[in-house]
C-alpha cells in the first residue's frame, strides 16, 4: 500500500516541508517543498542599480553577507563586461574575504550544535549521556552560541553590523579600519581557533590537518566531532544520504576553495553551461502558476543538464583535499562526509582569516573610484560567490541606469530545489530508499537547509 | 488603542510627533516606582509558567555568568527604558521573575534576521540567559522539537496560556497572495496563523521592518501583497519594533517593561515604543560634530571619509530616522553602519525600501522628512533641544557607558 506522509521541517531558517511517499515501509519518493515566497527578483526590477546593495543582503538573515558580495561582484563584472577596468585594492579584497569567512564560520558552528546534534539526541534517547548538547540548557550548545556570536563581531568591526551589512561597494569597501580594529579581530580569531581545538577536534590544529583517514581521527580524538562520528557509526549513519557524486564550486578563494565541477574528474566551471528549469516550480518564466504537478517556489538548476551538489563537501572535493577524497572513497557522498566537511571548513577559514588580517596594509586605499559612473553602464553581468551552504550566483541585467532583470540562484536551489523531468534534486535523491522519517529529515538537514534562501 | 490605515500612517509619519517626553518630574517617577513594586510582588506570588523551572541564580551559574555581569546588564536595561538609576533594583527583580510570562515567537515572510539578531545579542550573554530563563514556549529556530512535535508545542502553549502570552511575529504577511506563505499539516496561511494566535495573546509584538510595516516584501511592486501585523490584527494591543534587523535590546526592553508594569510601554503614532524610537539617529550620532561644522564626506574614499566626516551628502538618513542604534549599536555594541562609513538607510521608518534606501541624499529628493520646517534647520534645532532634556541625557549616558563597559570586558 502506498502511504503519503507530510512532515514540516522546522528548526531551519524558515520552513521546508518534506513529503514522503512510502511503499512497504520504504520511502519510494520524496518531494522537498519550499512553501514560502517573497518576490525579491520582482522587487529589484526597475530599481536604481545601487539599491541592490541594500536589498539583496536581506534575502537571508544567515548568509546575507554572501548576497552582498555576490551583488558587488556582479556590479564589478558589469564594468568589466562594458569594457572598463575596475581596480580593487588588496586591502579591500582582504577585508571582503575576512568578513565573508566570518559569516561562513558562524553558520557552520551554529548549525552543527543547534540543528545536527539535536537529531542525534533523539536517536540516542536514554542510552548515553549527551546532556551537554541539549538545546538551550547544554554547555556545548551554549558555547556554540557564544562563539558564533563572537566571530560575527569581526563582520561588525569592518561592516558595521550583522546580519544585513551593506559596507561593500563597487570599487572597494567604505570602512577604514585602524590597527586597533585589526588587532581586535585577530584576537577574536585566535580565541575561536583555541575553542575549536579544545572543543571540536580535541587536538592542535596542526595535528588535525595532517589526518587523512577517519579511523585515525576517531582514535586520536574524544571531543565533539569525534563523539558525533562515533554516534553516527553506532546508528549506521555512514550508509545513508548518498546523492549524485557530482560537485560544483563556482568561485576561488585561494588556497581553500577552488572553482570547478567534479564528476569523477574535475572540470573548469563555465557559467554558460547552467540552466534553470521551472517545470515543477510555482514561479515560471511566464508568471506564477499553481497548477498540476508543481510543488515548490524554488526552481531546479542544472549544470550541463545534470543536478550537482554544492557546499562544503563540494568545496573539499574540488579543492582535492586528501582527507575528503579518502572519505569519499570509503563512505561515498553520504551523511558523514557532508557534515564533516562543514566542520572541517571552520578551521581552514579561521586560519586563512588570521593570515589575511595580518596581511592588511592600512595605508592602502579602501576604495578606488571607478572610471565611469555606474549609472551610465548597460549590459548583463554575473556575480559569483561561495556562501556557507555553497555556490551563490547573481545574474544582473541593466538598462538606462535601472535594473532590468535580477536572477538569484542560491546554494539551496542546487541542493534542495525541485526535480526536473529527468532528475531529482540531490537532497530528494539522497532520501529515497530510507526506511525512517527521522533519518530522512536528518539527511535533508545534512545539506544545511535554508528555506528563505531557496525561495527568496 | 488606535488603528491606522496605511495612508493615515504616512500622513502622521511626516509630522513631528515622535519626541519622547522624558522629564516627567519626581512625582511621576515616585508613583511609577510604587506601581512597579506592587506588580513585581504580584508576579512573585505567581508560579513560574513551567513547574520545573530553575531558579534564576542557578541559571546564572549555568551560563557561567557572574552577579556582576548581570548587574551591568541591569543598569544598561534601566537606562534603555529611560528610567532613573534608582529603578535598577526593580529591573533586577523583574529579570528574576521573567519566567512568569510565556512567549510565543512565530515567523511568517521573513529572512530569520531578527531571530539571528536576538541570538547574537549581548555578551556577556545575559540576553541569552534571559532567552533561556524566559518561557519561550515556541520558537521555530531555537526549539529542540521539529515538525509535528513542534506544532504540538505551539497548540499546547496556546491552550495553556490563553490570554497570557506575548506573541512575537517576525516577517510580513502576504494578504495579496496567500499561497506565498502556507504552513502546517493542515495548511494555514500567514493571515490565518497570525490572526488565530493573536486572538488569545495578551499583546502582539511585531519585530523587524517586515512585521511592522511590510518591509522588503512590501517594496514596490509588492508581489505578494505583503503587509505588517497591524494591518491584519485588530482588537489587540500591538507594539512595533521596526529596523532591519531590529535591535534585540529593544525587544528585551519591551518584555521588561511589560513585566515591570503589566502594560506596554508608551508608543508613538506608529506604535513604536518611545523609549527606543523617541529620538533620531542623528541626535546621538558620533559624526554629529562634523555635521554641525559642515564637514562632509563628498565621495567614498575621500579625505572626509578617512576622517570620519558626516555622511549626510552620501545619503545618510540619520536626520529623519527615529531609532536608538546610535547608542545601543549592533553585535554587543561592537559597531553600527555609520561607524564604518556607510550612512543610515532609515530602516526603522515605513516604506524605506522605496523612498529611503537609496544612496541619494535626501536634500536632493522630494521626500518630506519627519522634521518640521525643512531639512537643515530642523536637524539642528530639534537635535539640540532633545539633547538637553535631562532624563534622556541620563538615559543615553548610562547606556553608552554600560555598552562601553562591556566592550572593555571583552578585550
Ligand atoms: S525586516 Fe529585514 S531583517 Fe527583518 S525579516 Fe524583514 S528583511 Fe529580514
Ligand atoms: S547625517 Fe548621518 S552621519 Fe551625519 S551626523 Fe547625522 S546621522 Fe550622523
Amino acid at each position: 500500500m502506498v502511504k503519503i506522509q507530510k512532515t514540516i521541517l522546522s528548526r531551519v531558517e524558515g520552513e521546508i516541508e518534506l513529503k514522503l511517499i512510502w511503499e512497504k515501509g520504504i520511502i519510494k519518493d520524496a518531494f522537498i517543498i519550499a512553501p514560502n515566497f517573497r518576490g525579491f527578483e520582482f522587487i529589484l526590477e526597475g530599481k536604481p542599480i545601487l539599491d541592490s546593495l541594500i536589498i539583496t543582503p536581506r534575502v537571508c538573515g544567515i548568509c546575507g553577507h554572501a548576497h552582498l558580495m555576490a551583488t558587488v561582484n556582479a556590479l564589478e563584472n558589469l564594468y568589466k563586461n562594458a569594457g572598463y577596468n575596475i581596480e580593487i585594492s588588496k586591502k579591500a579584497n582582504l577585508i571582503r574575504l575576512i568578513t565573508l569567512s566570518a559569516e561562513i564560520v558562524q553558520n557552520h558552528l551554529r548549525w552543527f550544535y543547534l540543528f545536527v546534534f539535536p537529531d542525534l539526541l533523539k536517536l540516542e534517547t536514554y542510552t548515553e549521556d549527551l546532556s551537554e548538547y541539549i538545546p538551550i540548557k547544554g554547555k556545548q550548545w551554549q558555547k556554540a552560541i557564544d562563539f558564533s556570536s563572537k566571530i560575527v563581531k569581526v563582520i561588525a568591526i569592518f561592516g558595521g553590523q550583522w546580519p544585513h551589512t551593506s559596507y561593500s561597494i563597487p570599487g572597494g569597501v567604505v570602512c577604514d579600519p585602524t590597527t586597533f580594529d585589526i588587532t581586535e579581530s585577530i584576537s577574536i580569531v585566535d580565541s575561536m581557533i583555541k575553542y575549536y581545538e579544545e572543543n571540536i577536534i580535541g587536538m592542535k590544529y596542526e595535528n588535525y590537518l595532517s589526518i587523512e583517514d577517519y579511523k585515525e581521527f576517531i582514535e586520536k580524538s574524544d571531543k565533539d566531532l569525534s563523539k558525533f562520528l562515533k554516534l553516527c557509526f553506532k546508528h549506521n549513519l555512514h550508509k545513508i544520504g548518498k546523492a549524485y557524486n557530482r560537485f560544483l564550486t563556482v568561485s576561488n578563494i585561494y588556497p581553500i576553495f577552488s572553482q570547478g565541477a567534479t564528476k569523477r574528474k574535475k572540470y573548469n566551471f563555465n557559467i554558460k553551461k547552467l540552466e534553470e528549469i521551472d517545470t515543477y516550480s510555482f514561479l515560471t518564466k511566464k508568471g506564477i502558476d499553481f497548477n498540476g504537478k508543481k510543488y515548490s517556489w524554488a526552481k531546479a538548476v542544472r549544470y550541463e543538464g545534470f543536478p550537482y551538489e554544492t557546499g562544503p563537501l563540494a568545496r573539499r572535493i574540488n579543492n582535492k583535499d586528501k582527507l575528503f577524497l579518502n572519505l569519499l572513497a570509503d563512505l561515498k557522498d553520504t551523511y558523514i562526509p557532508r557534515i564533516w566537511a562543514r566542520i572541517d571548513e571552520i578551521i581552514k577559514l579561521l586560519l586563512a582569516m588570521k593570515k589575511w588580517l595580518q596581511e592588511i596594509d592600512i595605508k592602502e586605499p579602501s576604495y578606488i573610484k571607478p572610471k565611469k559612473n555606474i549609472k551610465e553602464l548597460e549590459g548583463i553581468a554575473y556575480g559569483l560567490c561561495e556562501a556557507a551552504r555553497g555556490s551563490l550566483i547573481h545574474k544582473l541585467e541593466v538598462k538606462e541606469g535601472k535594473i532590468k532583470k535580477y536572477d538569484i540562484i542560491t546554494p539551496s536551489t542546487w541542493n534542495l530545489g525541485p526535480r526536473c523531468e529527468k532528475y531529482l534534486s540531490p537532497a530528494e535523491k539522497a532520501i529515497i530508499g530510507l526506511d525512517n522519517s527521522l533519518i530522512a529529515e536528518m539527511v535533508l538537514r545534512s545539506f544545511d537547509v535554508c528555506s528563505v534562501c531557496t525561495t527568496h | 488603542m488606535q488603528f491606522f490605515s496605511r495612508e493615515h500612517m504616512k500622513n502622521i509619519f511626516t509630522k513631528p510627533t515622535n519626541y519622547v517626553d522624558t522629564n516627567k518630574g519626581e512625582k511621576y517617577y515616585k508613583s511609577l516606582y510604587e506601581k512597579m513594586r506592587k506588580r513585581l510582588d504580584e508576579l512573585k506570588a505567581m508560579k513560574p509558567v513551567r513547574e520545573h523551572d530553575i531558579k534564576f541564580e542557578k541559571a546564572l551559574d549555568m551560563w557561567e555568568l557572574s552577579r556582576r555581569d548581570f548587574l551591568k546588564w541591569v543598569s544598561a536595561t534601566t537606562a534603555l527604558l529611560m528610567l532613573p538609576p534608582t529603578f535598577e533594583p526593580l529591573v533586577a527583580e523583574a529579570a528574576e521573575v521573567m519566567n512568569r510570562i510565556p512567549i510565543i515567537w512565530i515567523n511568517i515572510q521573513d529572512c530569520d534576521g531578527n531571530s539571528e539578531a536576538l541570538l547574537r545579542s549581548s555578551a556577556p550573554t545575559v540576553d541569552e540567559l534571559i532567552l533561556d530563563y524566559l518561557s519561550v514556549e515556541y520558537h521555530e529556530t531555537l526549539m529542540a522539537a521539529a515538525g509535528d512535535q513542534a506544532e504540538k508545542c505551539l497548540e499546547d502553549a496556546v491552550r495553556d496560556f490563553k490570554g497570557k502570552y506575548l506573541l512575537f511575529v517576525e516577517g510580513s504577511i502576504p494578504v495579496g497572495m496567500p499561497e506565498a506563505f502556507t504552513i502546517g499539516r493542515h495548511p494555514e496561511t500567514g493571515v490565518e496563523r497570525v490572526q488565530r494566535l493573536a486572538k488569545d495573546a495578551a499583546a502582539v509584538i511585531a519585530v523587524g521592518s517586515c512585521a511592522t510595516f511590510g518591509g522588503i516584501p512590501a517594496a514596490y511592486p509588492n508581489p505578494t501583497g505583503a503587509v505588517g501585523v497591524m494591518d491584519v490584527v485588530k482588537g489587540k494591543p500591538i507594539v512595533n519594533i521596526p529596523a532591519c534587523p531590529h535591535n534585540p535590546a529593544n525587544s528585551v526592553g519591551v518584555i521588561m517593561h511589560y513585566i515591570l508594569t503589566g502594560e506596554l510601554p508608551e508608543l508613538d503614532s506608529l506604535l513604536r515604543p518611545k523609549f527606543a524610537f523617541g529620538y533620531r539617529i542623528h541626535d546621538n550620532c558620533e559624526r554629529r560634530a562634523h555635521f554641525d561644522a559642515g564637514e562632509y564626506v563628498e565621495e567614498w574614499g575621500d579625505e572626509g571619509a578617512k576622517n570620519n566626516f558626516c555622511l549626510y551628502k552620501m545619503g545618510c538618513k540619520g536626520p529623519f530616522t527615529f531609532n536608538n542604534c546610535s547608542i545601543i549599536r549592533y553585535n554587543d555594541g561592537t559597531n553600527w553602519p555609520i561607524g564604518v562609513g556607510r550612512g543610515c538607510i532609515g530602516c526603522a521608518e515605513p516604506d524605506f525600501w522605496d523612498k529611503y534606501a537609496t544612496e541619494r541624499p535626501l536634500a536632493n529628493s522630494d521626500i518630506h522628512p519627519p522634521g518640521l520646517w525643512g531639512v537643515e534647520a530642523t536637524v539642528d534645532k530639534v537635535g539640540l533641544g532633545i539633547l538637553t532634556a535631562t532624563a534622556i541625557g541620563i538615559g543615553i549616558h548610562a547606556v553608552a557607558s554600560a555598552v562601553a563597559g562591556k566592550k572593555e570586558e571583552t578585550k
